[in-house]
């Protein structure tokens, strides 16, 4: 599946210079391809995160259009963006994202469950991801017990499990030891190049550059190429 | 969707506590207020029915010594009784359509008696204000010596009380009212007058002056159509010595005044107190749909809609809803149930349960009034909340 975006920008209220609003993401084109992994690097404050939530579905961005095989993401069906969204597309973003009333592996399955595709083997995969990411000890355990490393992975395992043809990272690796950064990376690889996955990875790590098919800056709202 | 919102409010007891005894509360106002309200309406209506006589006659003395308020809500009028020529110059006033005796007599606190109890005789070939109650709920026929006991009397068909010495078989129970009238028990005038003479004979009764089958406590009288009954109550008090009549009309307004008086503060009271439960119910679900931001933009990441995710809050907040007015039902039905005796006393006025008809009606009200202000609030809040973009959200901390 292909992610296509035209003209978007975003801004946001807030005295620079002149103005009363500065643009985080400055009016560009930008296109995510199939079976590809596409890496953003770029300063802290730079808009990267505004543009992944843009290109993702969850952030309406204020000119442009985002499209996902050719489908409005921003239609005017509520509905329906939510189904595509949760079928199709899969995000680790950068916070803490997790339901604390639920365990570790219900977590895994979130997903996968209020898209409705639960399957027999589904809590088996899980486990296989929760074993390969060296958490599967922790499958019972509730979020609040979890460290942010562990939890960023359980994050990444719900993405994984929903099958999705799209995957959004968010600094995914951002507070996990070389180790598990390897495994991730490697995941997402996979996912790329065996699945025919579309895969944008914000990340710092320069580990992360050796998976990179296409890589990308950003730099005060601008995007242009490393 | 189901198992999660139940894991939701497991995972969260605390709060779910919280949201659990504040819903009660608003349930408990509701129900409990209309049910003490309904009980009252109901102990008039009763009244009203029981009282089928338009004029009542006793004793000049008694009218002195009686609150003819309490006269109805107790039954009896104490131990004052008229002759039976009396009654005979009382028949001869015009106006009069039906006309009936009933004598009254206590028993005592001492060995000759099981229970000390108000005992009313009246005649069944002519009453007419305690008869239709007591073919609603007649289980025995009222021979000579047998009784019928008011649903307050803790005695059982087949039983015996023993009253002056003399052993009475208990011969049914009758339907509640609301009044004093639920303590007394019930026989012919035969049976009453057998025990006056035995009451005499232990010398327990020196006021009964003269032969107890000559003897009359009260008069009841139904007037014809179109006769005021004020009219044949003052040619009675000028024609007829010693004795005083009074309009039932008049008690019964008066009981109803001071009900409908009652009626509005409780009515305000509860009002009130419903109204801020149901403001501080508003405000903690829309607090509470504030503090999980978080979490609602979570599921919205994962591709829940706007829709479904008020549908989960809505669940949420209609499940403990139900559990907590339910409760709420259940407590106010125990709690008025257990006092209805008590609250009856303190406000000095009939207090009667009402049917099983109204007490669901009330019940349901309750229930979907507490269901308007939880679950509503909730899904309001949390449709308004997820219109703010999922991205803005989840970067907030
Ligand atoms: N909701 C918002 N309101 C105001 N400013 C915002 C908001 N979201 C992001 N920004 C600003 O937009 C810029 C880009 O943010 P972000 O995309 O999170 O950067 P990055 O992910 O590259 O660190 C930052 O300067 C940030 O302060
Ligand atoms: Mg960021």
């Amino acid at each position: 599946m292909e992610i296509i975006a035209k003209g978007i920008s975003k801004r946001f209220f807030r005295k620079a210079g002149e103005s009363n609003y500065f643009f985080a993401v400055k009016e560009c084109d930008f296109s995510l391809p199939e079976a590809a992994v596409t890496i953003l690097t770029g300063h802290s404050g730079s808009g990267k995160t505004t543009l992944l939530s843009m290109l993702a579905g969850l952030l309406a961005p204020d000119a442009g259009l985002v499209s996902a095989d050719g489908r409005n993401l921003y239609g005017p069906d509520d509905r329906e963006n939510s189904a595509f969204r949760g079928r199709h597309l899969a995000v680790v973003p950068q916070g803490r994202a997790v339901l604390d009333t639920l365990n570790v592996l219900d977590n895994c399955l979130l997903g996968l469950r209020l898209a409705g595709r639960e399957a027999v083997d589904s809590i088996a995969k899980a486990e296989e991801w929760l074993d390969r990411f060296e958490i599967l000890p922790l499958r019972s355990a509730m979020p609040r017990e979890l460290s942010g490393g562990e939890l960023r992975r359980v994050m990444l395992i719900r993405a994984l499990m929903t099958e999705a043809e799209v995957l959004f990272a968010d600094e995914p690796t951002a507070d996990l030891d070389e180790e598990n950064t390897e495994k991730v990376l490697e995941a997402l690889q996979t996912a790329a190049h065996q699945q025919q996955k579309t895969i944008l990875i914000v990340t710092h790590e320069n580990e992360a550059l050796k998976i990179a098919d296409r890589v990308f800056r950003m730099n005060k709202g601008e995007i242009v190429p490393a | 969707m189901k198992r999660l919102a139940v894991k939701n409010l497991l995972g969260r007891p605390g709060r779910t506590a919280a949201l659990f005894f504040l819903v009660l509360l608003l349930s408990l106002t509701l129900c409990g207020g209309g049910l003490v309200l309904s009980s009252l309406r109901t102990g008039l209506g009763s009244l009203e029915n029981r009282l089928g006589a338009d004029v009542i006659v006793m004793p000049a003395k008694a009218a002195l010594k009686t609150d003819l308020d309490t006269l109805f809500l107790q039954g009896t009028i104490g131990p004052y009784y008229m002759n039976m020529s009396t009654v005979d110059k009382i028949a001869k006033t015009e106006g009069i359509s039906r006309l009936s005796t009933q004598i009254f007599l206590s028993s005592m606190r001492a060995s000759c008696c099981s229970i000390p109890i108000q005992v009313i005789g009246f005649d069944p070939e002519s009453d007419f204000t305690v008869s239709s109650w007591l073919k609603e709920s007649r289980q025995g026929s009222l021979d000579e010596g047998r009784l019928l006991v008011g649903s307050r009397v803790n005695a059982n068909p087949g039983e015996s009380i023993k009253l002056y010495n003399i052993s009475c078989p208990v011969a049914g129970q009758l339907q509640p009212t609301g009044t004093g009238l639920d303590t007394a028990v019930y026989c012919t005038l035969p049976t009453i007058r057998t025990l006056m003479t035995a009451a005499e004979d232990l010398g327990g009764y020196s006021s009964i002056s003269g032969d107890p089958s000559e003897t009359v406590s009260a008069v009841y009288i139904k007037v014809k159509e179109g006769v005021d009954p004020k009219d044949v109550a003052d040619s009675i008090n000028v024609h007829v010595r010693k004795v005083k009549a009074v309009q039932t009309r008049s008690v019964i307004t008066t009981v109803a005044d001071s009900l409908s008086g009652l009626e509005r503060i409780l009515t305000l009271l509860i009002i009130a107190a419903a109204v801020l439960v149901w403001l501080v119910l508003f405000a903690a679900f829309t607090l509470m749909t504030g503090e999980r931001k978080k979490e609602f933009a979570t599921l919205r990441l994962c591709g829940l809609s706007r829709g479904r995710l008020a549908g989960l809050v809505f669940r949420e907040a209609a499940i403990v809803s139900l559990l907590g007015s339910a409760a709420g039902v259940g407590l106010s039905f125990l709690l008025v149930h257990a006092f209805s005796g008590a609250l009856g006393n303190a406000l000095g006025l009939p207090f009667l349960l009402p049917s099983a008809g109204t007490a669901a009606t009330l019940a349901l009200a309750a229930l979907f009034g507490c269901l308007l202000a939880g679950p509503l609030a909730a899904a309001v809040s949390a449709r308004k909340l997820s219109r703010a973009d999922t991205g803005l959200i989840l970067r907030e901390g």
